[in-house]
């Protein structure tokens, strides 16, 4: 069995998982300043450093979440979707499209999955972790 | 800047035109050229701000104004390219280094969505290539702090209501409350309203050295005190980034605005008319506290006040701004530079803000850069 096809594996920790897993995103973080890269970068952005990579846990909570309702240019996502911020740890937010059908409320649980486009390939995307809380 | 004339303007309104962007950007230069009362070849560089118009642009506009033969050079900084084009020239002739500096924004914008805002691939395909949709975060996030969806709207009634009178805007008719709010959903919860139309048009200015006016007797009363530009800094977050840090997130406009206060001299106190980055109603309010107009918290009782509206203590977008204007993306900080400049002449009929004596003007763009300038008389 071939691995799924990313958009951008260099985006994800586990480039193996298949669509609806959890992943962790692949961030850096800086040695000196501590401050987080997402995607990942070698150096610090900020003061030059040498970063360390690191996998961002699969938990993540809800930040601010708007939605996309008129299919942009180049997007492979049908609208309408949500989009929004997933808090992690209190350290970075990142963008992601959120899998469910009405924002979830600011502080809620996400969990970073790999979500399947209509070509096959994949990305990562939040999705409610709550029990009973919509999945795709 | 001590030195610094603004010693013509010239604007092709806003809009959408069957021209070219070489006409719309030839009738803004010779308009300032004229206000200024030179000659191309009397300008000893052009500047051209633009976004996407193609090869050698610059030259191919001023082409058309005259073949005059002096230095031309394409400034591109997406949303700020003229205020970068204007960062530019104010320094060539503060520094000496220019007498007399022509500087002309120009864009003939696509409809629809602003595409290619610098986003990756993965990003795009992913569906997270949409500039609307870090406006709207950023309304979620000023909702949060005590704005409501009325004072979303407001600001667009403002703004409209204030271009009833600038024959340079493209949307010149009042808009109600509810108008804007029932207009179609963007990005939630921005509506169609609550958001600029990318759009054509041009604006042009003449830098002068103060002692080449005096020369030339042109009237030097407007003058450039300070123009800054930012940059990405390590704690910012504008299109197109996919992260930013929870803690101590910075603003680019603060930035911009504190070196341009300290440059002249003055402080958020002393203004008496404010052109801002309207790219949609949160951040005109969002650049009420960045620009120093109020605390951080109070955007939306600033707004309340009825202080930004024209009458008020200090009208922000008296022109109408990007939201009645529309954003001709490289012309909109010469467009500001326009509406600043018939403001400080007392010749902006009726949308005058009384005994306008120093103002300011504000872009930001995708990228990660923001421009402000001090404009005194």
């Amino acid at each position: 069995m071939t691995s799924p096809t990313w958009l951008d594996a260099t985006l994800v920790a586990d480039a193996g998982a298949s669509a609806g897993m959890p992943v962790h995103l692949a961030a850096s973080a800086c040695g000196r300043c501590a401050r987080m890269q997402f995607p990942r970068r070698p150096h610090c952005p900020a003061c030059g450093a040498a970063a360390e990579p690191v996998a961002l846990p699969e938990d993540a909570t809800m930040g601010p979440c708007t939605a996309v309702l008129h299919a942009p240019p180049g997007a492979l996502v049908e609208v309408p979707y949500l989009v929004g911020v997933a808090r992690f740890d209190d350290r970075i937010g990142i963008l992601g499209v959120v899998l469910a059908d009405e924002p979830p409320a600011p502080g809620s649980p996400l969990l970073t999955v790999a979500m399947a486009l209509p070509d096959g390939r994949l990305t990562y995307a939040f999705r409610p972790s709550t029990p009973g809380g919509p999945t795709s | 800047m001590d030195h610094v004339v603004v010693a013509g303007i010239g604007i092709h309104p806003f809009g959408r035109f069957d021209a070219g962007y070489r006409e719309l950007g030839a009738h803004a230069a010779a308009a300032a050229l004229a206000d200024a009362g030179i000659a191309l070849g009397e300008a000893d560089v052009v500047l051209v701000g633009n976004v996407g118009a193609g090869m050698a642009k610059g030259q191919n506009l001023v082409d058309l104004v005259g073949h005059a033969g002096v230095p031309i050079i394409n400034v591109e900084a997406a949303c700020a390219s003229s205020g970068s084009a204007l960062w530019l020239g104010a320094r060539l002739v503060e520094q000496g280094a220019a007498g007399t500096v022509l500087c002309i924004g120009v864009e003939k914008a696509p409809r629809g969505f602003i595409a290619a805002s610098g986003y990756d691939d993965w990003q795009i395909a992913g569906g997270l290539g949409v500039n609307p949709v870090y406006f709207a975060l950023q309304a979620r996030e000023l909702l949060d702090r005590g704005a409501t969806l009325d004072d979303l709207a407001d600001v667009s009634v403002k703004n409209h209501r204030h271009a009833l009178h600038n024959p340079n805007a493209m949307y010149r008719r009042e808009v109600s409350r509810d108008e804007v709010l029932q207009s179609r959903m963007v990005c939630p919860p921005l509506t169609l309203l609550m958001l600029c139309a990318p759009n054509e048009g041009a604006a042009a200015c003449v830098l002068m050295h103060e002692g080449e006016a005096r020369r030339r007797g042109v009237d030097a009363a407007v003058r450039l005190r300070a123009v800054s530009l930012v940059s990405r800094g390590p704690d910012d977050w504008f299109v197109p980034a996919p992260s930013f840090p929870l803690q101590g997130r910075t603003s680019l406009t603060a930035r911009a605005a504190r070196l341009a206060y300290e440059e002249a001299g003055i402080g958020p106190e002393d203004l008496d008319v404010v052109e801002c980055q309207d790219t949609d109603a949160g951040s005109e309010l969002a650049a009420y506290a960045d620009l120093g107009l109020c605390a951080a918290g109070e955007e939306a009782a600033f707004l309340r006040s009825g202080d930004t509206a024209l009458g008020g203590r200090i009208p922000v977008n008296p022109s109408g701004g990007l939201l009645s204007k529309g954003e001709p993306l490289g012309a909109s900080g010469l467009g500001q530079v326009h509406e600043l400049v018939t403001q400080l002449r007392g010749g902006a009929g009726p949308r005058q803000v009384e005994a306008a004596q120093v103002g300011i003007g504000h872009v930001m763009g995708a990228g990660h850069n923001a421009s402000v300038v001090v404009l005194t008389r």
